[in-house]
């Protein structure tokens, strides 16, 4: 049996095409979450992560008294510290992958990293 | 047998085309006639054609490297419409190595992934063509082979040859240009499909 040809622009490929252009924002690891960063706060008693688009208060003890931590605006940066060189305070805030503020005397650091890639065990 | 009696699709025939009714049907049928050698031969031509193809279209500048417009798959298409199936897949297979041959590529990443492409568009053309028929045109068909041809490269290169967290935000506007290239080729290949079915066209004006 011949097949029919259809040469014609219609209404099914107007749908499949939406399709095809829908799918792909579908995928695993879309929009922001390829960019998304974590806070690792690596102290004696623990690491923790925290993401950095929500904003938060992290207090913490370290070897020297009370350390807070801010995260806002998709930043963080210490903002309180009793360490004697108070470098952590001066650090400012980070914001991008890699970047970490390490304060020794109070044996706190503070690192941004992304989040685990999917097939990274596979990729390499 | 004569070399041109076995690889006809010879100058006149393709002038003919244009024009002469008979012959468009003596050019299809005396594909659907050939046996043996003489259809290795056509088969043979046709897969030159499409890694000729492959390779001019490389040569086109494009802001994005790898991204072309994928004519050759117009000759996946014409063999899919015709019901040639079997030679369709053998085309592409011919034609993916011929051109990695050409390109210095053959059995690298490369070749690979043009080669998986290219088997996935045919395949996801074929199931349009035969299980979706007279509701899809040439166009949608076209552009869903474009993309799946797309899509199965950057899951393989994600997956075997470098990390998904560099392939993904490729893929988005990958997809986009590989749909609409895909109804760039199904324009071309409708204009061919005209000439060749006449006879079996639906809802398309001379």
């Amino acid at each position: 049996m011949k097949k029919k040809l259809q040469l014609r622009f219609t209404a099914a490929d107007a749908v499949l095409l939406l399709i095809l252009s829908g799918v792909p924002l579908l995928l695993p690891g879309g929009g922001n979450s390829t960019d998304r960063l974590y806070v690792r706060i690596v102290h004696p008693a623990g690491e923790y992560r925290y993401p950095l688009e929500q904003n938060r208060l992290i207090t913490l003890n370290g070897s020297h008294g009370q350390w807070v931590a801010v995260i806002s605006n998709r930043q963080v940066r210490v903002v309180e510290s009793h360490c004697p060189g108070g470098h952590c305070l001066r650090m400012g805030p980070v914001d991008s992958s890699g970047e970490a503020i390490v304060c020794l005397p109070q044996r706190i650091a503070v690192e941004l990293v992304g989040a685990p890639p999917l097939f990274d065990a596979i990729g390499q | 047998m004569k070399p041109s009696d076995s690889l006809l699709i010879n100058k006149k025939d393709l002038l003919e085309l244009k024009c002469a009714d008979d012959d468009r049907y003596r050019i299809l049928e005396r594909f659907k006639n050939a046996a043996g050698e003489q259809r290795a031969g056509y088969l043979v031509v046709l897969a030159a054609l499409g890694a000729a193809l492959s390779l001019v279209e490389r040569i086109i500048p494009v802001p994005v490297p790898g991204v072309k417009p994928g004519l050759a798959n117009v000759i996946t298409l014409l063999l899919l419409y015709g019901g040639f199936s079997r030679d369709a897949f053998t085309v592409v297979l011919l034609r993916t190595t011929a051109a990695a041959v050409a390109a210095g590529s053959l059995f690298t990443p490369g070749h690979l992934l043009s080669l998986s492409g290219g088997v996935c568009a045919a395949a996801v053309m074929w199931l349009l063509i035969n299980g979706l028929r007279g509701w899809l045109s040439v166009y949608g068909v076209s552009a869903a082979g474009a993309w799946a041809h797309t899509a199965v490269q950057l899951l393989i290169a994600g997956v075997l040859l470098i990390p998904w967290s560099v392939v993904r935000p490729l893929a988005v506007p990958l997809l986009l240009l590989a749909t609409g290239a895909g109804v760039l080729t199904g324009w071309v290949a409708a204009r061919f499909l005209r000439i060749l079915y006449p006879d079996r066209m639906e809802g398309a004006h001379s």
